[in-house]
Parts: C-alpha cells; structure tokens; sequence
C-alpha cells in the first residue's frame, strides 16, 4: 500500500511539474515574441490589456494551485497524510480551482458574445466540479483526521 | 458542521454531474448526426491543430465590404482524409476492441463515482466499497488516457504525416501526448491509497473500541 502511493506521488509530482512548465514556457514565448514586436498585439484594441490581465490572473492561479498540489503530494510521499496542514492545503486548491472555473467560464462567456460561432456552454462544469471534489475531499480528510486523534487518544 | 457541508457539496457535484452529462448527451447527439452526413464513408474527418510559423503572429487577413482589413489566424481544422487499405484495417480492429470495452468502462466508472458521491454523503466514506470505486475510476481514465493517444496517434502517422498537407504560413502540430487525463487517473489512484489507508485507520479503531 505503501509503496503504490509513493509510486503514485512520484508519478503525480512529474507530471505537475510538466504541465506547470509547458504552461509557463507558453507564456514566456509570448513574451518573447512580444518584445521581439512579431506577436500580433494589437494595444488600440480596448479590451486587449482587460483580457492580459485576466489571462495573467488565471494562469497565476493555476500555478499557485498545482505548486500547493505539489506541497500536498509531497507531503502524503512521506507519510504525513491526515494532518492539519494537508486539509489547509486542499481547501485553498480546492478555492483556487474555483476562481479558475469562474474566470475561464467568464473568458468563455466574452468569447461566444464576440463570436457567432462559438458553439456549446460557456460555463466550465468540470472546473466547478474539481473545485468542488477537492473541497469534499479536504472534509473527508478532516474526518480522517478526527479519527486518526481519536486513535492517538486511544493509544 | 463538517458532515453537513460535505452533503452539501456532494448534492453539488452530483446536481453539477447531471448537468454536464446532459450537456455530453447533446454534443454526442451533434457529432453522431455530423457523422452521418458524410457521404463517402471513405473519408475519415481528421482534426488538426495549426500553429503560425512565427508564433502568435495572425498569418491571413480577411477584407470586409467596406475594405476593412481584419487579421487572423486558423487555430483548428478538420480535413477530409482518403482512408487507405492499412488505415481501415488498423482503425478497424482498434474500434472493434475499443468501441464495447470503452462504453463499459465509461458506464462503470460514471456509476462508481455516484455510487461513491451518494456514500460519502451517507457519511459511509471509509469503506472499502468507495475504495474500489476510486480504483476502477482511476483504471478507467488510464485506458481513456491511452485510448485518446491511440487513436490520434493513428490520425497523425497513418493518415496526415505523409501526406504533404500544408498551410501557408502555418506549421501542422505533430503528435502532442496528451496527458491530461494521466494526471486525473493518477490522481483518483492517489485519493484510493488514501482512502485505503482510511479504511485501515477505521478498521483499527474499531477494534480498539
């Protein structure tokens, strides 16, 4: 049992840091291109700097989220699984991923106003539910915790 | 107060669960009748993302009525590809294998996860049930996750790297490993071995009590 959760934090550490990275290098490219002035950004448009930012504010927070995530995986790698700081930990990913669902589903939202072809629901259901699992399983850990002191207790 | 907010936010999930399943219904609804009009069955829609050759540049321009100029630039396209003899025989077998084996799976895990969602919020969380449950979803999504790299895989070497499809002013993105659904199959096997663990906690204490 051991063993396959260490497997599994060590897996799941790698691929955070992939996706963080890719994401990150993404940016950083545009940047570049940006100072290199062969991006096309054009800053007469009015909502050009509102998008930036907004865009800026929900990559920041998918960062902070999958660098907590990190922290938390780490953590349960060594053993420390029902602890205080793992259920902090949880809620503010779980409140980060909510604030993600909302801004995307906003940026979505300006999307099909601007756009006849946008096709579907701007809402983003599976943002809104991750938020709300990690939320659950943050209680469900609490729980385990409450019942891992009453052993402590016990013993 | 902690029992209460976790029914809360299962009765969340759940509600949130029908609606986006509501919403797949439509779009496998929208895909099945845009699969029927093709009326040559020999050609296989093949998606394909492109990318500017200077990156995040707008490579076209289109001229409005009043001589507008707006640039632009394609982000997705779907092309009609002639299936050949090797293609057919490959997707064949593979959508023969997969298409049962894949509708099963699907069925199962999305009755696990409500099957879980309704015991947690029976306050039934540390069972071995839920356990179970989180494995087979985690199971699931790993064959998903392979699934999806098969059958673009497929897409891109048999169908669209030899062809001499090109944009100008765009390169055709490759292969990309799609790991996505890895990181969420990786993660329920995470919340199982807690959940395991858990479970082994509540045994414990019962045996003490």
């Amino acid at each position: 049992m051991k063993r396959n959760l260490n497997t599994l934090c060590f897996v799941l550490v790698m691929l955070c840091i992939v996706a963080l990275s890719s994401n990150n290098i993404d940016a950083l490219q545009l940047c570049y291109e940006m100072g290199k002035g062969t991006a096309y950004t054009d800053a007469t448009q009015k909502n050009f700097l509102i998008e930036t930012i907004i865009r800026a504010v929900d990559m920041n927070v998918l960062l902070i989220a999958g660098i907590l995530l990190i922290i938390v995986v780490s953590k349960i790698n060594k053993g420390l699984v029902f602890v205080w700081q793992n259920i902090t930990l949880f809620r503010w990913i779980g409140y980060l991923l909510g604030i993600h669902a909302l801004v995307s589903s906003a940026v979505n939202y300006v999307g099909k106003q601007a756009s006849e072809t946008f096709e579907g629901n701007p809402f983003d259901y599976q943002g809104v539910i991750a938020a709300i699992f990690v939320l659950m399983v943050a209680e469900i850990f609490a729980i385990g915790l409450r019942m891992k002191e009453e052993q402590d207790l016990t013993v | 107060m902690k029992s209460k907010s976790i029914r809360i936010l299962s009765i969340l999930i759940l509600l949130l669960s029908i609606v986006m399943l509501g919403d797949g219904f439509l779009g496998f609804k929208d895909g099945w009748s845009s699969a029927d009009g093709d009326l040559d069955k020999k050609i296989h829609r093949v998606d394909v993302s492109l990318n500017p050759a200077v990156a995040y540049s707008l490579p076209d321009t289109l001229q409005l009525a009043d001589n507008r100029k707006i640039p632009y630039q394609i982000g997705n396209i779907t092309l009609g590809m002639k299936t050949d003899k090797v293609y057919e025989l490959f997707s064949g077998i593979i959508g023969l294998v997969s298409t049962p084996v894949f509708l099963l799976l699907i069925i199962w895990a999305g009755l696990s996860f409500f099957r879980f969602i309704r015991d947690v919020q029976r306050q039934q969380i540390f069972i071995r049930s839920n356990v179970k449950r989180l494995r087979v979803i985690c199971w699931m999504l790993l064959l998903v996750g392979i699934m999806k790299n098969v059958f673009a895989g497929v897409d891109y070497f048999l169908l669209l790297k030899d062809s001499d499809v090109s944009f100008p002013g765009y390169r055709i993105t490759g292969f990309e490993f799609d790991y996505s659904t890895f990181f969420l199959a990786l993660l329920f096997g995470l919340f199982a071995e807690i959940f395991a663990l858990g479970v082994k906690l509540k045994e414990e204490q019962e045996l003490t009590v």
